[in-house]
């Protein structure tokens, strides 16, 4: 293959990876903007999508559309749990306490997946198939489509909601200002308990896509959520539009300086990404200063 | 009557005489045991220590958390392994080498992420720390990659080397019981009240004077030492490291044995340290369980008893004390 | 020593935060042991004027002298060590401390202590620490809160804790204190007891900047009082002027 042919293939499979990490950001924003919390939690969202698909569809043989829908119903409703018990049940309200209870559920979670599922990579077949599909002398399986199409719909979809639906703007609103729409006698629990289990499902969707094209275990969570919340703050921490640019910039970026520089750190690349944009414009790509000193 | 702060309701005002039984405890017990592996959990529990000590002034007095500090503690480890075995220095400049040039690379780290709010310094430290990690598997060449740095020499001074368990108990006790004294000195200072200070009101403490970006970053900077001095003590008390002991969970790890002994307390950083690293212990009988019950624990402890484990059960006995007594009262009464 | 009879001096002040004007030319002076009162309807940009003197916001445009030296594009910090302390509308008591730390906190800039000599607590950092914890119990006598010494500080009523606030900035032994809405929150009789403290500091020799919307305190102790509406002056004189003044009038009852 040609340097163009290379770099055309590199920048493919950047943007698949980019929209997996779009996925994982959109989720950290939903729930960073409803209440302030990092939510660790996310990376277990993805890894319970995966594990789950595999159960449901490999292991059961339940047919994979239904599969798909039922581990997305499943770790939405975790999500939903989380915020309904120990968030909500939490005697201090303080926003680091908070992040440290889901670093803490995000351990136990990732400790009843190793118990339940073992260590092991949990193989999952790619949705319809192999066969490698050529364009401009890159290769592109099925796999990759699915994810391009599922994750449009993904945005789509939120993008319909947030802007077209009563609930969706009620949580606009409390992200806005929370004793003002509580004012205007929005539920905010609800709300927040909308976020946690819609940042549930986004993350499981985005697990469950990337599945059968990476590995599958108990902890392939931790990676992809780590870097899909160094996207997010790439795009600017808060923004929806910026934690898909940032998502697919970041998944190119660490693509190519993989395939072209090295691939022993290809896991660094993201996060001295990260590292740059907090040192040098904390607002990230498309934010409006939201990440500066109060 | 009002309330008192947590820490001083639990131990009284009586700090010195903790510290004196703690001494003479080190002193003693290698004294009156025997046995190796009690002293092996003693011996991680003193590393731990040292490293959660200086982590609790960053975060219980500072109000900055941090999820990197791993990466100190094995630079530590590595910067005196390199300096000592490829490089023939002796141990102890070695390590101070190690703690100024961890110093440095904190102070440069630290000083931009300390300038952001809150959860963004818990991504820089998280990324600095996952970066670190790489680069301790990937440059093998120096640090032997990952399946580690082997023969290390154990610590010495002179002709004094430490060269078993009960040796390194004294030199690492030692080196836990000076940070403690030193921790408390710094807490009850004109600097621990301006940190404690910045944590209740950043805005304020600025007010009246203090440069709050300034002492962040020095408590950030001085913690980083506290793990890289434990780093070094752990690098030859183990003659072998591998990048896995010095990854995020690690940090997490630590951070967790703060809380849960109490942020704002140095006591508590122990008891905290003593009580996880024990468990641990226990729960690695059962390896597979060792996540999940962490895990649980920290959850629990973070939802129930936020101010920690001892202070937490302390405020529920007194409360349960208080109702005992009103009811008693209202019984009298009608 | 300087001994003008101006010891702020505010010209041309401008705060833009976006496209909100919050602050806009506005000029005044404070006199040296005097009263000065800042008034105005809610939003008119008084806590904003606070801010910008302590150094909280930067200016858009303007500048400030402080004993006809620069102060603006100092940090909050800096600003506190040239002897100006303020308190806070919204009650910025350090919750996590005693009552005594608190005012402890306020002696920060009387003392020098730093890292390496309190980690090894050096003899000096021992002689520093007694002679702060003396001072500040004397303080805490003067405003009447040194039963409540070792009381964590959110455990006192709403309004101690004001006088807290008040007591800590005092510490620091300021040239000037900013008091905003020191009343706030206050009954009749704790106002009262507010209105006889702030008079208190004066003797001892301050000059205060006092922002309030209790007329009857600000009217009743300010020697001088400068109106602000939608953030430009709109007065400025001693309270009988302002009192009378039609612009005033029709700033806080509206347009006829």
């Amino acid at each position: 293959m040609g340097l163009h042919e290379q770099v055309f293939q590199y920048i493919i499979s950047g943007l698949t990876l980019g929209a997996i990490y779009a996925l994982v950001a959109l989720g950290f924003n939903i729930i960073h903007n409803a209440t302030g919390i990092v939510n660790f939690v996310q990376a277990e969202f993805v890894t319970l999508g995966g594990m789950l698909l595999y159960s449901f569809y490999s292991f059961l043989k339940i047919p994979l559309p239904l599969s798909f829908l039922l581990s997305t119903a499943a770790v939405t409703m975790i999500g939903a749990l989380i915020e309904r018990g120990p968030i909500r049940v939490a005697k201090s309200k303080a926003i680091i306490i908070l992040v440290f209870i889901t670093i803490g559920i995000s351990s136990t979670l990732r400790g009843t997946a190793l118990l339940v599922w073992g260590p092991d990579n949990m193989p999952i077949p790619s949705f319809s198939g192999e066969k490698v599909i050529r364009i401009f002398g890159a290769a592109i399986l099925p796999q990759h489509l699915w994810i391009f199409a599922i994750t449009i719909g993904v945005v789509i979809f939120l993008q319909y909601f947030f802007h077209r639906t009563l609930t969706g703007k009620a949580m606009r609103a409390v992200s806005s200002n929370r004793r003002a729409a509580s004012l205007a006698g929005i539920n905010v629990n609800r709300m927040i308990l909308l976020s946690f289990a819609m940042s549930g499902g986004l993350g499981a969707v985005g697990g469950m896509i990337i599945a059968p094209i990476s590995t599958t275990s108990y902890d392939t969570g931790v990676m992809l959520s780590l870097k899909g919340f160094a996207a997010a703050i790439l795009g600017g921490y808060g923004n929806s539009t910026g934690a898909i640019v940032g998502g697919l910039i970041l998944g190119v970026l660490e693509s190519l300086g993989a395939g072209l520089i090295s691939s022993k750190f290809k896991n660094a690349f993201a996060f001295l990404i990260l590292l740059l944009v907090l040192f040098l414009k904390p607002s990230g790509l498309l934010g409006h200063g939201e990440a500066e000193r109060v | 009557m009002g309330r008192r702060s947590g820490c001083s309701m639990v131990l009284g005002e009586r700090k010195n005489l903790f510290l004196i039984i703690l001494a003479l405890l080190i002193i003693l017990i290698p004294v009156f045991l025997k046995n190796k592996y009690y002293f092996t959990v003693m011996n991680v529990i003193g590393l731990n220590t040292i490293v959660v000590v200086g982590l609790s002034l960053l975060i219980g007095f500072g109000g900055q958390i941090s999820l990197g500090h791993a990466a100190f503690y094995g630079m530590g480890a590595y910067l005196s392994a390199i300096l000592t075995t490829t490089y023939h220095f002796p141990p102890w400049p070695s390590m101070v080498i190690a703690m100024l040039a961890t110093g440095v690379v904190a102070y440069l780290v630290g000083y931009p992420s300390l300038k952001l709010r809150g959860h963004y310094l818990v991504m820089a430290t998280l990324g600095f720390n996952i970066i670190v990690n790489i680069f301790m598997v990937e440059l093998d060449s120096i640090t032997g990659g990952p399946s580690g740095f082997p023969g290390i020499a154990p610590f010495s001074i002179g002709k004094l080397t430490f060269d078993n368990d009960y040796k390194n108990f004294y030199l690492i006790w030692a080196f836990a019981f000076l940070s403690i004294v030193v921790s408390l000195n710094l807490v009850n200072s004109r600097v621990g009240r301006a940190l404690k200070a910045i944590h209740g009101s950043e805005v304020a403490a600025n007010a009246l004077g203090i440069n709050t970006d300034q002492y962040k970053t020095k408590v950030f900077v001085l913690s980083a030492m506290f793990a890289s001095l434990s780093g070094s003590l752990y690098a030859h008390y183990l003659t072998f490291i591998s990048p896995r002991s010095f990854d995020f969970y690690y940090s997490i790890q630590v951070v967790t044995m703060v809380i849960v002994g109490g942020m704002g307390s140095i006591w508590g950083a122990f008891f905290g340290a003593g009580f996880l690293t024990v468990l641990s212990e226990v729960l690695h009988v059962a390896e597979k369980y060792n996540i999940i019950a962490y895990g649980t624990l920290l959850t629990l402890v973070l939802v129930f008893l936020p101010e920690g484990f001892l202070v937490g059960l302390y405020r529920l006995y007194q409360k349960r004390k208080m109702k005992a007594l009103i009811e008693g009262e209202e019984r009298l009464i009608s | 020593m300087n001994h003008s009879e101006t010891m702020l001096s505010a010209h041309r002040l401008r705060k833009a935060f976006g496209g909100v004007l919050a602050v806009n030319d506005v000029s005044f002076d404070v006199r040296r042991n005097q009263i000065t009162g800042i008034i105005g309807p809610n939003g008119a940009g008084k806590t904003t004027i606070l801010n910008l003197i302590t150094g909280i916001y930067p200016l858009t445009s303007g500048n400030i002298l402080f004993e006809e030296k620069r102060i603006s594009g100092f940090k909050p910090f800096q600003i506190a060590s040239h002897g100006i302390t303020r308190t806070f509308q919204n009650l910025q008591v350090f919750q996590n401390m005693t009552v005594l730390e608190n005012v402890m906190v306020g002696l920060h800039t009387q003392t020098r202590s730093e890292f390496c000599s309190c980690l090894l607590h050096l003899p000096r950092v021992g002689k520093e620490e007694k002679k702060v914890r003396e001072e500040g119990y004397d303080l805490l006598c003067f405003f009447d809160l040194d039963k409540k010494a070792a009381w964590l500080s959110s455990s006192l009523p709403y309004g101690e804790q004001k006088r807290l606030e008040i007591a800590r900035a005092l510490a620091g032994k300021p040239k000037m204190i900013l008091l905003d809405e020191p009343a706030a929150g206050l009954n009749t009789k704790e106002t009262e007891t507010i209105s006889g403290l702030i008079l208190k500091i004066k003797e001892k020799g301050l000059t205060i900047i006092l922002v309030e919307h209790d007329m009857n305190l600000v009217m009743g102790i300010s020697d001088k009082i400068v109106v602000l509406h939608y953030g430009q002056k709109i007065s400025e004189g001693t309270p009988r002027v302002v009192r009378m003044d039609p612009n005033v009038i029709q700033a806080y009852l509206g347009k006829e």
